[in-house]
């Protein structure tokens, strides 16, 4: 039954880094950068939501929809001010770029948030039992909005031209040009969305563990890149088998065995070991083929 | 000594040397043979415990356990290069940043290294806590034989088996470059050098723990190769002087220091971008 136990709590985790991911594995796809700056966007996403929860006593869907639009308008800045004048130089460039939005953001953001680490007020209280299961309502919460969001996205990405842009962008960006795609517009939409549900996952990580601090978005962004290396870089389908498997193995190692490493840095173990294994992720180079 | 130059100068020229040791050992992974590395702080942090271990337990004095830390990290090294042979480009970026988090996290966990507390009363380097003149030395001396050594390597064979490896691997290797052997030697080498940078820290400090190097070492070193990259190694020395001068002259602004400094780093990048002059492609042909 523990067993049962620790799996639903990874498989629920786990849901929220694959919504985490999924914007990095996007941009991945039409920019081919390694967006530093992401794990600021769940930050904000998750002062956002928690400021409505708790200091303006708003109700959820509000908080909701207001850390995916702190998130959304955090990520087309980023993009508009700190990648697109770059151009397309070396991506360390653009990789310290990014790094170096994070880590303005992240002092500003706990100048303004202040540096506590803060629970967040519960938008449900109900708690189901059964048969030595115990599972919230939170939980519930964070699983349905979880699987909308995906859902959504997988509905975008398949039958809407944009997401087909996405993808033909994220498989040969010159073609894509020559058969009239436009890539700015695509970039920058990708940006909008990638960000939206980043901003949803900090607020649904914050619910998860029950705290926020403005610093939780370093390691959310550095377990985003796990998730989505071990996806293989640009693989939507990747990203979410690795998302799940992380999110269980953590659970299941804490829950069961005395692993000397904190819970964070599990999954860079894991990253390490499995890229060894299989150098080209779950999933091989290829960005959400149809079908 | 010391009418000339105050010890807070000293300080500022000892830690100014310290950095530009790590930047030099980055700078051979990224700059001569092209292969990213984001855990570089993990060599350190290598080199300092290796080092600060020796010195406690066993009681070596400094001028031993330096090059026996540099030993350790060039097997660090080795043990970090033989992903670089698997995964490349952008996988082997994130490869290394797990590397350089799972490091820490290992050297907390473990009562062995000290737990978060760290080692501490490591031996000085040299003869009491205030003797800073002959510190410095010792570490400028240090860090003219690491640039001594790079600026040799640059103009070697292998700075241009390196060369060739960057501009096209698999032409390289038909043109008979031993790729993995080459790539091997620059993580080694430059895991080498930085150790050797952690342990003479940890002998000017006295202390080591997990967060003495962070990833934002790693970040920091990266932004000075970056920046330097255009004009080879003097220009990622200037790096290292002006950015570790900007560092010190944040210092007034107390607690918006972090947010300028990342902001620097993100308008220097703008300012960077065309001089760069071996870009990695961005969009893999």
């Amino acid at each position: 039954m523990i067993v049962l136990q620790h799996g639903i709590n990874g498989l629920i985790i786990g849901g929220v880094y694959i919504l985490m991911a999924l914007g990095l594995t996007l941009i991945y796809g039409v920019l081919r950068v390694l967006h530093f700056a992401h794990g600021l966007v769940v930050a904000v996403g998750a002062y956002a939501g928690w400021r409505a929860l708790s200091v303006h006593q708003q109700p959820f869907w509000v908080a909701l929809l207001l850390a995916m639009l702190s998130g959304a308008v955090l990520g087309l800045l980023i993009e508009r001010l700190a990648y697109r004048p770059l151009g397309t130089t070396s991506p360390l460039v653009v990789l310290v770029a990014g790094v170096g939005v994070a880590i303005m953001g992240e002092d500003l953001l706990t100048h303004i948030a202040l540096p506590e680490r803060r629970p967040i007020p519960a938008p449900t209280t109900a708690v189901w039992h059964w048969r030595g299961l115990t599972i919230t309502g939170t939980q519930v919460l964070v699983l349905a909005i979880t699987l909308g969001l995906l859902l959504a996205l997988g509905w975008l990405l398949r039958y809407t031209r944009l997401g087909l842009a996405m993808q033909a962008i994220a498989a040969d960006r010159e073609a894509s040009v020559l058969m009239g795609v436009h890539v700015q517009r695509v970039i920058i939409w990708t940006f909008w969305i990638g960000s939206a549900l980043a901003g949803a996952a900090g607020l649904l990580i914050a619910l998860s563990f029950n705290a926020f601090y403005p610093t939780m978005g370093t390691f959310a962004g550095e377990k985003a890149f796990a998730v989505v290396v071990m996806g293989g870089l640009g693989s939507v389908a990747g990203t979410v088998y690795a998302g799940l498997s992380l999110g269980l193995l953590e659970s299941l190692l804490i829950g069961y065995v005395h692993v000397p490493i904190e819970r964070d840095a599990i999954a860079f173990l894991a990253l390490i070991i499995f890229l060894l294994l299989r150098p080209a992720g779950f999933v091989k180079r290829v960005f959400a083929e149809r079908g | 000594m010391g009418d000339w130059i105050d010890s807070y100068t000293l300080s500022l020229v000892i830690t100014i040397g310290l950095t530009a040791i790590q930047a030099l050992g980055l700078y051979i992974i990224t700059g001569l043979s092209g292969q990213i590395s984001l855990g570089h702080a993990a060599f350190g942090l290598c080199g300092a415990y290796a080092a600060a271990l020796l010195n406690t337990r066993l009681g070596l004095p400094p001028w031993l356990t330096i090059p026996s830390a540099g030993l350790i990290g060039a097997a660090f090294g080795l043990l970090l290069g033989f992903p670089s042979l698997r995964v490349r480009d952008d996988f082997l970026a994130i490869v290394t940043l797990g590397f350089g988090l799972v490091i820490p996290a290992l050297l907390r966990g473990s009562a062995f290294f000290g737990g978060t507390l760290g080692i501490s009363a490591v031996q000085f380097l040299t003869p009491g806590s205030l003797n800073l003149a002959l510190r410095g030395l010792i570490v400028l001396g240090v860090l003219a034989s690491a640039v001594v050594l790079v600026w040799r390597l640059e103009r070697s064979w292998q700075g241009l088996i390196w060369r060739a490896m960057i501009d096209d691997e698999l032409a390289a290797s038909a043109c008979g470059v031993d790729v993995q052997r080459a790539k091997l030697l620059a993580f080694s080498l430059g895991a080498a050098i930085s150790a050797v940078g952690g342990a003479l820290f940890v002998h000017h400090v006295s202390f080591v723990n997990s967060d003495t190097y962070t990833f934002d070492n790693s970040i920091i070193a990266l932004a000075m190769v970056v920046i330097g990259a255009s004009s080879r190694l003097k220009g990622v020395l200037g790096a290292v002087v002006v950015l570790m001068l900007m560092f010190e002259f944040l210092r007034a602004l107390e607690g918006y220091r972090m947010t300028i400094y990342g902001l620097l780093l993100l308008l220097m990048m703008q300012y960077r971008q065309y001089r760069l002059r071996r870009p990695l492609r961005r969009y893999p042909s």
